[in-house]
């Protein structure tokens, strides 16, 4: 058990260090040296690239900018373009207002993916199964801002209820009820569009997973001993088709950034994704690099979290 | 059971051979019964003659517009209104005499556009998707089929130094990049005499392996698969200069993992199969094996997974449009016509909803053909259904 | 014998719908098990007998499957004609299964205590304390050493054999008058076998229980059957006692299986094969479904479907040309 944790260790710790070389070359897109300004690429200035050949030391031995690079990354000294503030503290500022939005997407997400797909999977070939497959299908492929566009111009319309931002402002003198509902409105509508594809996919791969090992034979077994239909499907299939899952709860934690761009942008979310936005609007560097490098790291922190949880639910792992 | 992975992709050209008609028909028959894999092909098929007719008969990308018109409320005009036709020369009368989709904020015939912007949708998707497929399938081979060749020590010197040259080729003096380049020449001809003799002492520490093949490539396909793909291709777009085929690269470069790992586990199974073993005890070459044995019995799930990777850059085409760093004009495509339109949503929904349902069916057919292609190629899922 | 058999199989015929066509993978099977015997139902992989015992508890998943004819007397009723529930409390009570694979036919994220629990529980309101005496005391009678600890186990745990005794546990928890052995000793090891087949033995001594022993190899049968059915291609081909079916095969397919026996010839000599191979059971060859790998083969076999003959007591084969060769040899 130790030796499988401690190699899956090792192993995150080498493609760390990989991950990291990687977000360090992304700056290598921008062209090196102010003579090779291009000019058909108006995003690069004279003073732009004089900038960044300073911010990232571009002038020292390739080495000494990668260990400086991320030695003013984790010291402070890696401060955004666009306001002077160190990357780190901006991007866990706004990453405690993505937070909400990521425990409400993920919640929804998981609630609904499980029933559906296992239910799917019972009903297999079905009414239900086809059109859940139809839906998802449709979830999957339909462009999230266009989606969101429908939802807000059905919600506005219907309910008459304000959904851009994180709360409509001028409401301080209203009664506390008003305000709750306020800041329930403004953050169901985007974790709901967050949580589409998310249920789409997952409730595909939970059918999957139950379809799996409703063929197995111990399915077979517990049927053979008499017991009802419910703790065949419930029980015995559910607990193995689980399996994968708890795994995968570990791998939700990168959603917390990559999927959130579009979304925030649309609802004026001040949020990791936005701001991540921006700074590719406003080509703060620092910042674009540094997120692509936070996320990268939270993928490997969730797949060791899923090899952690594996072990814990997996009897075959134990030691 | 030999060629029973071939029959796939040649079914899929042989048309005209009688020996493999019954292939053909027999998967024929088997979409038949997936129907709505079988409605996914249609639309596929229309989206594919509408995007070449829109090649022929609009004017490639210059916009079809009615310069007379000044006024934002005479320039957007719903759909199925009549052109004036007094304004207009002769080649810019919509093809169908009349505004079949209405005109955009600019007076633009959003007929002509759609038609323009499907053509450069399918080039983005199948563009990118083929540099994937091609990057997957060559990078997923050789860790499948030379996984087990060792990588040593002096091998990745030489690929050290080779990176710190060319990097730092501007910055080194003179004296050190011949002191570099010496050291990987002569590590090279060091790996050259290797192989046929034993090295004692410290030499044999340049000999011994590190890791293999499939690790390295497997290792690199985690390694990708961290980066959150959306973000890493606004970030390098956003740092390239604007262009279709920037586009159309990067989300090719970002987006082979799953092609490699298909092939890989695809060509792990089969160099164990006895027709690869036989085909090697025979003496047929190492290539000759790969990509007349292997590749086509591999192709089957690269093809499902590439189907599905084309709605999904698309999507990915559709989502930079939209924030603003997708194909920059004058092309149009439909993620831009609908990031665009968004700012009339409520005086023009119809440049909004338009393009929104037209990506969405086209997406949607993409998907419900390659999972139906899942299903066809893949005979153990078969049984189940 | 008793006059009234436990289980009668009659007519069954179950079909699945492929992709080729209509397949007949069981096509008029009958066969009984008396209370206390030990039934064997004898063919090669595919030839119908696994279906014929899922469908016989309704375990086989329906589509693909279909019963399309047939009953299935259990002490009287009809299962076939049974509501689910009613089946449901006639499952591992009253007939229980032990399958093929040990290796995956426990649920691996349950005890092995837990999955003979269950049995009990489901079929008897019985407290926790009397049914872990009852899993402990089943347990030892399986022949594993230190139940008490072994129930705490996951099947991961256990070996190949050692499942198959918990799997044989788990069918005697409640008692069942009938017990079908679908292979049980397929997957093994030739001495864990023979231990199993055993167990088998005492266990019906002991308990008195009805045996349906299902496998694809002779030399299985001959030291625990009572009677033994030879299938073919979804059809029963030949009957009757062990003596019988040793001394004198009357169908030319037993006659086959017999001589491909290992120690049936002398040493040196190859060993007897059937040419052929099995026909697929979504075409299958007009007449008698043996016929295109038969050696006494006559151009009526092409055409006729062979009818049951009658050669001794109760001694039953689907061959009217042995049949006619008998009696004038006899005559």
């Amino acid at each position: 058990m130790l030796a499988f944790l401690g190699r899956s260790f090792v192993q995150k710790l080498i493609t760390l260090f990989f991950i990291s070389v990687i977000s360090f070359a992304v700056i290598y897109l921008a062209p090196g040296e102010p003579s090779q300004v291009d000019p058909l690429n108006p995003k690069f200035t004279k003073e732009v690239v004089e900038r960044f050949r300073q911010q990232f030391h571009l002038d020292k031995p390739l080495h000494q900018q990668y260990l400086l690079f991320y030695r003013d990354l984790f010291t402070g000294k890696s401060v955004s373009w666009k306001d002077g503030r160190s990357v780190l503290a901006k991007i866990y500022e706004r990453f405690l207002n993505s937070l909400p939005l990521f425990i409400v997407g993920t919640l929804i997400t998981w609630t609904l993916s499980f029933p559906v797909g296992i239910q799917a999977a019972i009903s297999r070939g079905g009414g239900y199964d086809r059109s859940t497959t139809f839906l998802a299908y449709l979830l999957i492929s339909i462009p999230g801002f266009f989606f969101a566009y429908i939802l807000i111009i059905f919600v506005v319309n219907t309910f008459h209820v304000p959904v851009i931002g994180m709360r409509t402002f001028g409401l301080s003198g209203a009664g506390l009820a008003t305000r709750m509902m306020d800041r329930v409105w403004h953050l169901l509508i985007p974790s709901i569009l967050g949580a589409t594809a998310g249920i789409a996919v997952l409730s595909r791969y939970v059918r999957g997973q139950m379809l799996e090992v409703e063929s197995q034979d111990y399915v077979r077994t517990a049927r053979a001993k008499g017991l009802p239909e419910e703790q065949v499907h419930y029980k015995h299939a559910l607990r193995n088709a689980l399996l994968p899952f708890v795994t995968m709860f570990g791998l939700v934690l990168p959603g917390l950034i990559g999927g959130s761009v579009i979304i925030e942008s649309i609802f004026a979310w001040p949020g990791i994704g936005r701001m991540a936005y921006e700074a590719i609007l406003a080509r703060d560097y620092p910042v674009i690099i540094t997120v692509n490098f936070i996320s990268a790291i939270l993928v490997l922190v969730g797949t060791f979290l899923s090899d952690l949880l594996y072990m814990v639910v997996d009897p075959r792992i134990k030691l | 059971m030999q060629d029973s992975g071939s029959e796939h992709t040649l079914s899929t050209e042989a048309l005209d051979l009688p020996a493999r008609q019954t292939r053909l028909q027999e998967f024929w028959a088997q979409l038949r019964k997936n129907r709505l894999a079988l409605i996914g092909l249609v639309i596929f098929v229309l989206f594919f003659i509408v995007a070449v007719t829109g090649m022929v008969l609009t004017t490639g990308t210059s916009p079809q517009l009615d310069s007379s018109l000044v006024r934002l409320q005479e320039k957007l005009r719903p759909p199925l209104s009549r052109p004036n036709l007094k304004s207009l020369q002769a080649d810019e009368v919509p093809v169908l005499g009349i505004y079949l989709l209405g005109t955009d904020e600019l007076g633009r015939d959003v007929f002509a556009r759609m038609l323009q912007g499907a053509w450069v949708s399918l080039t983005v998707g199948f563009v990118a998707v083929g540099i994937a497929v091609l990057i997957g399938i060559i990078l997923g081979g050789l860790s499948g089929y030379y996984g087990h060749s060792p990588v040593r020590v002096a091998q990745v010197f030489i690929a050290v130094l080779v990176v710190l040259v060319v990097t730092n080729w501007s910055r080194l003096s003179f004296k050190t990049l011949a002191v570099l380049i010496s050291i990987t020449v002569a590590l090279a001809v060091f790996l050259l005499f290797s192989r046929k003799k034993e090295f004692g002492g410290p030499l044999f520490l340049l000999n011994t392996q590190l890791f293999s093949v499939d690790m390295l490539i497997t290792g690199l396909i985690d390694i990708m698969l961290c980066f959150p793909s959306f973000f890493l291709i606004l970030t390098v777009v956003a740092l390239l200069p604007a262009s279709i085929y920037n586009i159309m690269i990067v989300i090719g470069l970002t987006s082979w993992m799953g092609a490699a790992r298909f092939v890989r586990a695809e060509f792990l199974s089969l160099r164990e199969q006895d027709f690869v073993t036989a085909a090697r005890a025979l003496g047929v070459s190492d290539w000759r094996i790969i990509f007349r044995h292997m590749v086509p019995n591999a192709i089957a799930p690269v093809l499902v997974s590439a189907t599905i990777g084309i709605a999904g850059a698309i999507l990915t085409e559709a989502g930079l449009s939209f924030l603003g760093f997708g194909v920059p004009p004058p092309h149009a495509t439909w993620g831009n016509i609908l990031s665009d339109g968004k700012n009339y949503l409520f005086d023009a929904p119809w440049l909004t909803i338009i393009p929104g349902v037209a990506i969405l069916v086209v997406v949607l057919s993409f998907n419900l053909f390659g999972e139906g292609l899942r299903d066809i190629l893949n005979p153990k899922l078969r049984e189940r259904h | 014998m008793t006059p009234d058999p436990l289980l009668i199989v009659k007519d069954l015929k179950v079909y699945f719908d492929t992709d080729q066509g209509m397949a007949k993978a069981v096509d008029g099977v009958s066969f009984r098990v008396g209370q206390g015997e030990t039934v064997c139902l004898v063919g090669e992989s595919g030839c119908g007998k696994t279906v014929s015992a899922l469908s016989i508890l309704g375990l086989l998943p329906q589509p693909p499957a279909q019963i399309a004819g047939g009953k299935v007397f259990f002490k009287g009723r009809d299962l076939l004609e049974l509501e689910q529930k009613d089946l449901r409390e006639v499952r591992g009570r009253e007939i229980s299964m032990v399958f093929q694979e040990p290796m995956t036919s426990l649920n691996p994220v349950f005890t092995i205590g837990h999955q003979i629990e269950e049995v009990i529980t489901t079929h008897e309101g019985v407290d926790q304390i009397e049914s872990r005496q009852r899993i402990i005391r089943l347990l030892n009678d399986v022949g594993i050493a230190s139940p008490e600890e072994r129930m705490q186990d996951y099947p991961h745990n256990l070996s190949g054999g050692q499942r198959q005794r918990v799997m044989i546990a788990m069918a005697l928890a409640c008692s069942p008058e009938l017990i079908i052995a679908d292979e049980p000793t397929t997957a093994l090891d030739v001495t864990i076998q023979a231990q199993i087949l055993n167990l088998f033995k005492e266990l019906q001594e002991d308990r008195g229980m009805a045996i349906l022993q299902i496998t694809h190899d002779l030399s299985v049968v001959a030291g625990v059957a009572d009677r033994i059915y030879v299938m073919y291609a979804g059809i029963m081909v030949e009957e009757g006692s062990v003596w019988q079916i040793f001394r004198e095969p009357c169908h030319p397919y037993t006659m086959g299986l017999l001589e491909s026996l290992p120690g049936r010839r002398a040493k040196g000599q190859d060993l007897a094969t059937i040419p052929g191979a099995v026909p697929d059971p979504a075409n299958k060859p007009p007449g008698c479904p043996f016929h295109p790998r038969c050696r006494y083969v006559q151009e009526s076999c092409r055409v006729q479907f062979p009818e049951m003959c009658d050669f001794s007591d109760r001694h039953l084969a689907r061959c009217p040309i042995m049949y006619a060769k008998r009696k004038v040899q006899s005559a």
